[in-house]
């Protein structure tokens, strides 16, 4: 008798030893953690920009004219339909609906891509006319200077997360195309999505800062 | 092993599509709606600043991303608030405390 419970433990610890080592809340709480330490980089920076428009405050407000609020606001209501259809991927993947699933992804990085290219196009658009740090456009303009200082940083940085959480989204997609990401199997997925929905809320900041300004 | 598993995904709440294009559909409104305090500066509200609208709907918009994109709201394990509120304590003292020493100097 106690032979046969021995023989059904080892055969239960053999069967363990083939199924990969799985921890949801483990995964969660480590990404969880790694979008705090975000936000304190962002935190930061915005300290460094609510000093600095307390004593560049009139050259604040009128860097602010120089920007393009509907590109801005268009810009925001891509980031944030992002977030939606990401956010109703994980749904699709747990009602089983694959196909939504890679659609409502691939939204999400077409999405992600548009938002680049429209903030490139601004950035281009404002070295032509001069706005940057040390160019001869603000020569002797020290307040804007500063604040398009903070603008490439903020923006510039922003604009790398992006990059990444499109990265990581693509390897999201291509997970699930082939079946690694299932009902039962969504944590990588679900962290993904929480990367790209904290770039999401950190434009959600920047809009006001810079594009409402003035 | 697996039942654990599966178990564990069973506790997890499917958020619904409605759900979701909700709280999209407010997002969108509240930006429009800060846009529009921000570019014509409604002279009916004069109490209703730009700045002052930002401070006020930017964090309502942030608290709906957190709470039904992120599925805090849905998340059993108190962790992740107890965790989000240490963050936002840290960010107030820091900001505050800078502030403090800018406005006082």
């Amino acid at each position: 008798m106690s032979d046969l419970a021995g023989e059904r433990v080892t055969s239960m610890e053999e069967s363990r030893e083939h199924e990969p080592h799985r921890d949801y809340t483990g995964s969660k709480i480590g990404m969880w953690l790694f979008l705090f330490s975000e936000c304190m980089l962002f935190g930061g920076l915005f300290v460094l920009y609510a000093m600095y428009r307390a004593d560049f405050t009139s050259a604040f407000l009128a860097g602010g004219k120089d920007m393009n609020t509907f590109i801005g606001v268009f810009n925001t209501i891509v980031l944030l339909t992002g977030s939606w259809t990401v956010a109703m991927s994980i749904t699709a993947v747990q009602r089983n609906q694959k196909k939504l699933a890679i659609g409502l992804l691939s939204t999400t990085i077409v999405l992600g891509a548009l938002f680049m290219v429209l903030k490139l196009m601004e950035w281009g658009d404002h070295i032509h006319h001069g706005l940057y740090p040390s160019s001869s456009a603000l020569a002797g303009k020290h307040g804007l200077q500063v604040f398009f200082s903070m603008y490439y940083v903020m923006t510039g940085l922003h604009g790398l997360h992006v990059i990444a959480g499109m990265t990581v989204l693509i390897v999201m997609l291509i997970m699930l195309i082939r079946g690694k990401i299932t009902a039962e199997h969504s944590v990588a997925l679900e962290n993904a999505a929480l990367y790209w929905h904290l770039v999401d809320i950190i434009w959600i900041f920047l809009l006001p800062l810079f594009y409402l300004a003035a | 092993m697996e039942r654990e598993a599966a178990g564990l995904e069973e506790d997890v709440h499917v958020v619904s599509y409605m759900t979701y294009t909700l709280v999209w559909g407010a997002l969108v409104i509240l930006t429009l709606l800060l846009s529009a305090v921000s570019v014509f500066h409604l002279k009916e509200l004069p109490f209703l600043t730009p700045s002052l609208a930002a401070f006020i709907i930017s964090p309502i918009k942030a608290a709906l991303v957190v709470f039904y994109f992120m599925h805090l709201k849905y998340e059993k394990n108190n962790i992740y608030k107890i965790m989000l509120m240490v963050t936002l304590s840290i960010l107030i003292i820091f900001l505050g405390l800078t502030w403090i020493d800018v406005a006082l100097r």
